[in-house]
């Protein structure tokens, strides 16, 4: 026996895609109904996560406005907003002045917080601590599927949405990486289909995914290469299912507020139809970038902050009064903060922790973890007070009901959902 | 010598059926895939002669040139400020990284229109079986370097490639060998470079890897080049798999190459790669005998399979999905177009292939973990843009109106404007919608509609793609009447035969036939025109055939090989 492992040969032979490639036919006829309550120890029905990363390392510190401590003021210059400035959340913090529809949902106890997230070691290569956020692991990247992934295959594995991960964007993070589960991807929904040249074409399209009756009656005998026409016309024939129900959620969707004009608007927006159209979408992937701001930073975190309020704004307000208002936790992160010694050109440097974010209606509201000293630092930076995997732990085990342990090990002591 | 026979008497394939089937089956996975008329010609040629070809030596060609990036370092630049410094360093960065995407550029030029197709899929092999990722490795000189040792070595030692690989830049860089020293080790490269480079999991134990990562101490890099730092290097007394000794790593190579896993678990990933099938362990144990024999060169391995019946057997002949590197290629070889390497290599990425970057260490899950229902679709897309079928005015004037309006006119309901309330769609309608019947309107957009929707943003690398292609004025060259008729082919039957068979790598099946044959009869009738009559024309029969081959290309057959 060769020293292939089972894995090598069901990845050879695509065995492992089966579950997903193969969708049910039946599924595209059953009515868009909410799954029915599970039993006790299933993942909770109708429950969704979006989660925004803020590529580039956001300055959580202007973000999150230490404003009571003394060593801010200290430290920054050029990119320190002043506490008139600031929309306080209590004596020692507040939030960045764009920052107003999240004071709002702060106000409302829709929003925490986690102060000084990060991990031990902290690596300021954007690329390795990527992968160390996709992965919830220290080491990086190893051969399995990124945390979302493995979050899918174990919790929603035998859930039959198609759209079940969905990263809106152009490139997934590795973090929804899964080959049991892939992530659907796509810019807009309207970027999801099969674009003919003509829309009679569009038809052809359809039809080439009808099977014929008799290659229905059992694939033995079959060549390799008929097998995998069968099994790649139902993709087809789910794909354009998709594609429509994806396109009609959109089209159904009447936004009751009013998103930006940009690309994380829009990018929301379609997140919030995808969602309200209940498809049984489990987590939206998002992404925005801009964060890494070395030099000039004040003028360009002022946008990006007044970009991430508007857009995650109008996402909670088009959800309000929606059933799903109740289901969606959004989760906002970064790969490191920055450092908190302002540098020479007006901005700041690779650093380590910084707060997460977290929202949604099921939130445990306020501050979670140890607000990090600005003076006892590691190497310069803040130090890590909770571990990012706590916060990943919470929404396994709390938001999803699904053990915590295979997916990113053991972090009790932190409940973002209350 | 025993080998030699044996790949002689397999080469005379005396009992073998050699038709187009095994050709095109062939020429599909030793190369890019080939056209109708190549097939017919290699049947022509015979077997032997057309592996033969496969293996002809290229002629010389100039291996690119790129700049050997240097960072600007501060040290030595203490007179700058902090802003002048970070233009410097954000302009090499950015040299850098135009860089990678010239290699990959290049790399792909290479693979769509070189003569070497066999060489190209080999470095392709090694490249997802040595795996680093730019990801990580960002500067461009270690990574060309990289793959100028692939290159090298495509078709010929995999020992030179397993000791070169131990001192490559961006492999230590990747693998973190570069933090292994002596006393404070780092097993990373050690542990890939048994379970996935050399030996296959299960065939060493952890303390292996521990003492293989001490004989790996030292190698690191400098300037972005290989650098031996002897103090680093732990010299003490090692035991690797059973040898004992002051193991360095040429050492620790000399001891995996001689474990039986090694040529068992490079023979089973060559014949994987190959074949899209696990084989059997028989097969395994012939074909690592013929590499040891053949003291570790692949190209007496490929010949013996090439020249295999197992190879074409009914099981994996036309059965393996395509890689996005090789659906493209293929299709723009099929094609025969000119495509932009920009398009091949942004359109890889699109489908989730980023060359340089696989996902992990193991490189990229091959065959039907590639098709999701986007990337599924993303392949037509890809398919109409480089047949310009798919136009950038076209995409961007459904994606600038508020998308989901369009959707609405898709599925025949009404357009909505942001006052309007939800209740005008049906469940009905919704329904046949998910169920995928045609309910289309063929209503056209009344100016009054148009002027109440929206503008949104068309954006995503797909649009962005569409974008640079308009840019570049690319109009594709290709002249399919001609094509058909020097085929032969005046029916609508030998219309669609000519173009699926030059279009698909598989035989297309009858069902298939029959439907393209009924769209071409529908497109002359709405036109009025005569069957046969009207390719001699091919002012408007061109247009037609264009939206054909988008379609084939699209179809769950073309992503088959």
């Amino acid at each position: 026996m060769t020293s292939f492992d089972r894995r090598t040969f069901l990845a050879a032979t695509g065995a492992l895609a089966v579950a997903q490639a193969l969708p049910a036919r039946a599924r595209a006829e059953e009515p868009r109904a909410e799954p029915a309550a599970r039993a006790a120890g299933r993942p909770h029905p109708g429950r969704a996560l979006v989660l925004l990363q803020l590529t580039g390392g956001n300055d959580g510190l202007s973000m999150v406005v230490p404003h009571g401590d003394d060593a801010y003021g200290r430290a920054r210059a050029a990119t320190r907003i002043q506490p008139n400035e600031l929309l306080a959340l209590d004596e020692h913090r507040g939030l960045h002045p764009a920052l107003k529809e999240l004071r709002g949902l702060w106000d409302a106890g829709a929003m925490a917080i986690v102060e000084g997230c990060g991990y031990p070691g902290p690596n300021r290569s954007h690329f390795k601590s990527y992968d160390i956020w996709h992965n919830a692991d220290v080491r990086g990247r190893d051969k399995r599927s990124g945390w979302v992934g493995r979050l899918a295959e174990q919790a929603f594995g035998d859930e039959p949405s198609t759209e079940l991960v969905v990263h809106v964007g152009s490139t997934a993070p590795f973090a929804v990486y899964s080959t049991v589960r892939p992530p659907l991807v796509f810019a807009t929904p309207a970027t999801y289909k099969w674009t003919g040249a003509e829309t009679s074409d569009l038809e052809s399209y359809r039809r080439a995914a009808q099977l014929d009756t008799d290659r229905l009656q059992g694939l033995e005998g079959k060549s390799g290469s008929e097998r995998a026409i069968v099994r790649l016309r139902e993709v087809l024939a789910e794909a354009n299912a998709s594609s429509a129900r994806v396109r009609l959620a959109a089209a159904r969707h009447v936004a009751r507020a009013k998103y930006p004009d940009d690309e994380l608007g829009e990018s929301f927006r379609n997140a919030a139809a995808l969602l309200d159209a209940r498809l049984g979408t489990r987590v939206v992937s998002l992404e925005t970038g801009g964060f890494d701001t070395h030099s000039n930073q004040r003028a360009a975190h002022d946008r990006l902050m007044a970009r991430l309020d508007g857009a995650i704004g109008a996402f909670f307000a088009d959800l309000k009064g929606r059933s799903i208002e109740r289901d969606v936790l959004l989760v906002v992160y970064s790969e490191f903060g920055r450092r908190v010694q302002e540098n020479g050109s007006r901005g700041t440097d690779h650093g380590a922790a910084a707060p997460v974010l977290v929202f949604g209606r099921g939130v445990r509201a306020g501050l979670h973890g140890r607000h990090p000293s600005l003076v006892d630092l590691e190497g310069g930076d803040l130090a890590c007070t909770t571990d990012f995997r706590s916060v990943y732990a919470s929404i396994a085990r709390d938001w999803f009901g699904t053990d915590p342990k295979p997916i990113v090990g053991e972090w009790p002591g932190l409940s973002l959902v209350g | 010598m025993l080998a030699n026979c044996l790949v002689l008497l397999a080469a005379c394939g005396v009992d073998q059926p050699w038709t187009a089937k095994e050709a095109e089956h062939l020429l599909n996975r030793a190369a890019f895939g080939a056209s109708a008329v190549e097939v017919r010609a290699a049947v022509e040629r015979g077997r032997a002669a057309t592996i033969e070809q496969l293996f002809a030596p290229s002629p010389p060609q100039d291996p690119p040139w790129f700049e050997r990036v240097v960072l600007p370092e501060r040290k030595k630049l203490r007179e700058l400020s902090d802003d002048e410094f970070q233009v410097l360093e954000r302009a090499a960065r950015e040299t850098d990284r135009r860089q990678l995407v010239e290699l990959w550029n290049w790399w792909l030029q290479r693979m769509a229109c070189g003569v070497d197709p066999l060489r190209e899929r080999m470095v392709l092999f090694w490249h997802g079986h040595f795996t680093t990722s730019t990801d990580k490795v960002t500067r461009s000189w270690p990574v060309v370097q990289q793959h100028r040792l692939l290159r090298e070595h495509a078709l010929g030692s995999y020992e030179a490639l397993l000791r070169g690989i131990i001192a490559d830049a961006a492999m230590l860089t990747y693998l973190d060998n570069t933090n292994n020293r002596r006393g404070r080790p780092n097993e990373n490269l050690a542990r890939e470079l048994m379970e996935l480079f050399s030996l296959g999991q299960g065939n060493y134990v952890e303390a292996d890897v521990k003492e293989a990562a001490r004989a790996l101490t030292g190698r690191t890099t400098r300037n972005n080049e290989y650098y031996f730092d002897a103090g680093a290097h732990d010299a003490g007394e090692k035991s690797v798999l059973g040898t004992k000794g002051k193991l360095d790593g040429e050492q620790l190579v000399d001891i995996l190459l001689a474990q039986d896993a090694c040529p068992r678990w490079i023979a089973g990933r060559l014949l994987t790669w190959f074949e899209g099938a696990p084989p059997s362990s028989e097969r395994v144990e012939h074909y690592a005998r013929l590499l040891e024999d053949s003291g570790w060169r692949v190209e007496p391995v490929l010949r013996a399979l090439f020249a295999d019946p197992e190879f074409y057997r009914d099981e994996i002949v036309g059965a393996r999905v395509t890689s996005p590197v090789d659906y493209l290629v293929g299709s723009a070889r099929r094609l025969r177009l000119e495509v932009p390497s920009f398009v091949l290599n942004g359109g890889a990425i699109l489908l989730g292939q980023k060359l340089g970057a696989p996902p992990t260490v193991k490189g990229w899950d091959e065959g039907l973990p590639w098709i999701t229902t986007s990337t599924l679709m993303q392949r037509g897309n890809l398919a109409g843009l480089m047949l310009g079928t798919v136009t950038l005015d076209q995409v961007v004037s459904q994606a600038d109106l508020v998308a989901g309006n369009m959707a609405r006119l898709d599925a025949g309901l009404p357009a909505q404007s942001a006052d309007d309330s939800m209740g005008s769609a049906s469940d009905d309608s919704m329904a046949e919608f998910a169920m995928g019947s045609s309910s289309m309107s063929e209503e056209p957009m009344s100016a009054e509609r148009l002027k109440g929707l929206k503008p949104g943003k068309a954006n995503g690398a797909a649009i962005a793609l569409l974008r640079r292609l308009d840019s570049t004025g690319y109009l594709p060259r290709a002249n399919f009447t001609a094509r058909v008729r020097a085929a032969g082919a005046a029916s609508d039957a030998e219309v669609a035969d000519a173009l699926l068979d030059d279009l698909l790598a598989i035989p297309a099946p009858a069902e298939t036939r029959e439907r393209m044959r009924l769209y071409l009869a529908r497109e002359r009738a709405d036109r009025d025109l005569r069957e046969g009559a009207w390719l001699e024309d091919d002012q408007t029969s061109e247009r037609i055939l264009r939206r054909v081959a988008h379609l084939i290309l699209s179809l769950p057959e073309a992503q088959l090989h």
